[in-house]
């Protein structure tokens, strides 16, 4: 069975894998709040953090074309909430009212592809539970850190699930959309939520019969270096003068 | 010997009201090794689920002395390790280290004496080195060393594993039997497997509809139950296939 593995480049020996995930979530999340909150001259502004990001991809020593092209997976999502404003402004009395420009929609969209390449890069540089441990330490509610990690870690096996029934209903000649596969489909669906919904039950199971009490334990201790406030502060300091020069500009 | 399982009338009822246990009395004691037979739904994993306290049914279920309850639930789970059918289900952390760590973690060790508990268990169960593996990255084989190891880690007196050898290859199960039976805990093994019953336990209890039909020495119990890998019976239809027929 093929899986998109997630964490193919953690393993990397780079700078920025060596940081301390805090210091980069909270650098990804400044470019992020930069970029939303940034109205006039977003095309140089977008160009030059896109130039920042891809200096740090390649000093990471991820694939500076893969992250290029993961990022290009937010597109369908931001191109489908601007199609909508779109549409609103175009047929008045549709349900989109009152939607965006089409600069201000391209401009969503560009927004949205740089946003996910500052987080294309952070996924790739920290593994999960070092990100999970950053988040938990930012205060971020438990629970919400625990179903994304359930949902990273069954990922894969529900979806191995998922393909075995897939195999199973092709092989019976069910593959075809025209002869009822959709309501095979639709069946397989319904098993995979049922078959989830167990799962979950026997995990729970396994995490009581560990003397789990309701949190996660802290696992690992991390430590705040120079170099995490060396990111932050040239992070920080980037944007800073991004935005100073946009006034001249 | 020193019993360290003690079990009377032991009833238990699912909420749709199937009886899956129906008056289970045994003791087993320190030390001993002890396979769990049966056919499929005759209240074996039921019946182990309440030796840790994740299952209470009516009746009395005594760990080391003490009966289970809210106030010492969590030494009963460190004292007997229950180890899952499907390692899946208890691999359910980012990484193998965190995931044989969780136990030690949970018991109020500290993160470098949960992490040196989960790097000695996992050289146990020969996955050195793995602690930064995802368990998706892992065989089967691995898998279910792995989620030995979780257990193995806490420390338990009492070991119980439930069809530990289940989708396993001969290599596989070969190498988890040689894993398994020099380990000193009191053993429960509930399996289908005959042979590596043979090799890690020296008795059997039987399990049919939620009782305990059959109890004694394991080549025994195999004979006298006809629960050998060498022949399928069937009590409903009368017939007795042997495989080796066609020999």
């Amino acid at each position: 069975m093929h899986l998109i593995l997630l964490d193919h480049w953690n393993d990397l020996d780079s700078p920025l894998h060596r940081l301390d995930p805090r210091g980069k979530i909270l650098a990804t999340g400044a470019v992020v709040l930069f970029l939303v909150l940034s109205t006039g001259g977003l095309g140089w502004k977008c160009a030059a953090v896109v130039a920042m990001l891809a200096g740090m991809i390649v000093l990471s020593r991820v694939p500076l074309g893969y992250c290029l092209a993961r990022a290009c997976l937010v597109l369908p999502f931001s191109g489908l909430a601007v199609a909508s404003s779109l549409a609103g402004r175009w047929l008045p009395g549709a349900y989109f009212s009152g939607g965006l420009s089409p600069e201000a929609a391209l401009a969503a969209v560009a927004k949205s592809y740089v946003s996910a390449l500052a987080v294309m890069l952070l996924v790739a540089t920290t593994r999960l539970s070092d990100l999970l441990r950053g988040l938990q330490m930012l205060r971020v509610p438990g629970t919400f850190l625990l179903i994304v990690q359930f949902l990273c870690r069954y990922l894969f096996v529900l979806s191995e699930e998922a393909q075995h029934m897939s195999c199973a209903r092709r092989s019976r000649g069910g593959g075809s959309w025209a002869s009822g596969g959709w309501r095979a489909a639709a069946g397989s669906i319904a098993v995979l939520f049922v078959r989830a919904y167990a799962r979950a039950e026997r995990i729970h199971r396994a995490m009581l019969a560990r003397g789990f009490t309701g949190a996660l334990p802290a696992g690992c201790r991390l430590r705040w270096s120079l170099g995490d406030s060396t990111l932050m502060a040239l992070t920080l300091a980037f944007l800073a003068a991004v935005e100073a020069a946009s006034l001249f500009l | 010997m020193n019993p360290v399982i003690e079990v009377r009338s032991l009833r238990f009822a699912y909420p749709d009201g199937t009886l899956a246990l129906d008056g289970i009395d045994v003791t087993i004691d320190s030390g001993e090794s002890v396979a769990l037979f049966g056919p499929n739904g005759s209240g074996k994993t039921t019946f182990v689920l309440h030796l840790n306290g994740l299952l209470a049914g009516e009746g009395d279920v005594r760990i080391c002395g003490e009966p289970i309850g809210k106030r010492n639930l969590r030494r009963i789970r460190q004292q007997v390790g229950l180890v899952f059918q499907d390692a899946d289900d208890q691999l359910f952390m980012p990484t193998v280290g965190e995931d044989v760590a969780f136990g030690p973690l949970n018991l109020g060790a500290t993160p470098e004496e949960a992490q040196r508990a989960a790097a000695a268990a996992l050289e146990q169960v020969g996955l050195a080195g793995m602690e930064r593996r995802a368990p998706y990255h892992l065989s089967a084989g691995e898998k279910r060393r792995a989620a030995l190891a979780g257990v193995l880690a806490m420390a338990p007196e009492i070991l119980v594993l439930d069809e530990p050898t289940t989708a396993l290859d001969p290599p596989g199960r070969l190498s988890l039997i040689g894993l398994l039976s020099p380990l000193r805990q009191t053993k429960l093994v509930v399996t289908h497997d005959t042979e590596l019953a043979r090799h890690v336990c020296g008795r059997a209890l039987f399990f049919e509809k939620g009782k305990i039909t059959c109890d004694g020495p394991l080549q025994q119990v195999i004979e006298r139950m006809q629960w050998g890998a060498g022949e399928l019976w069937s009590s409903d239809f009368g017939l007795r296939i042997s495989n080796t027929a066609g020999a």
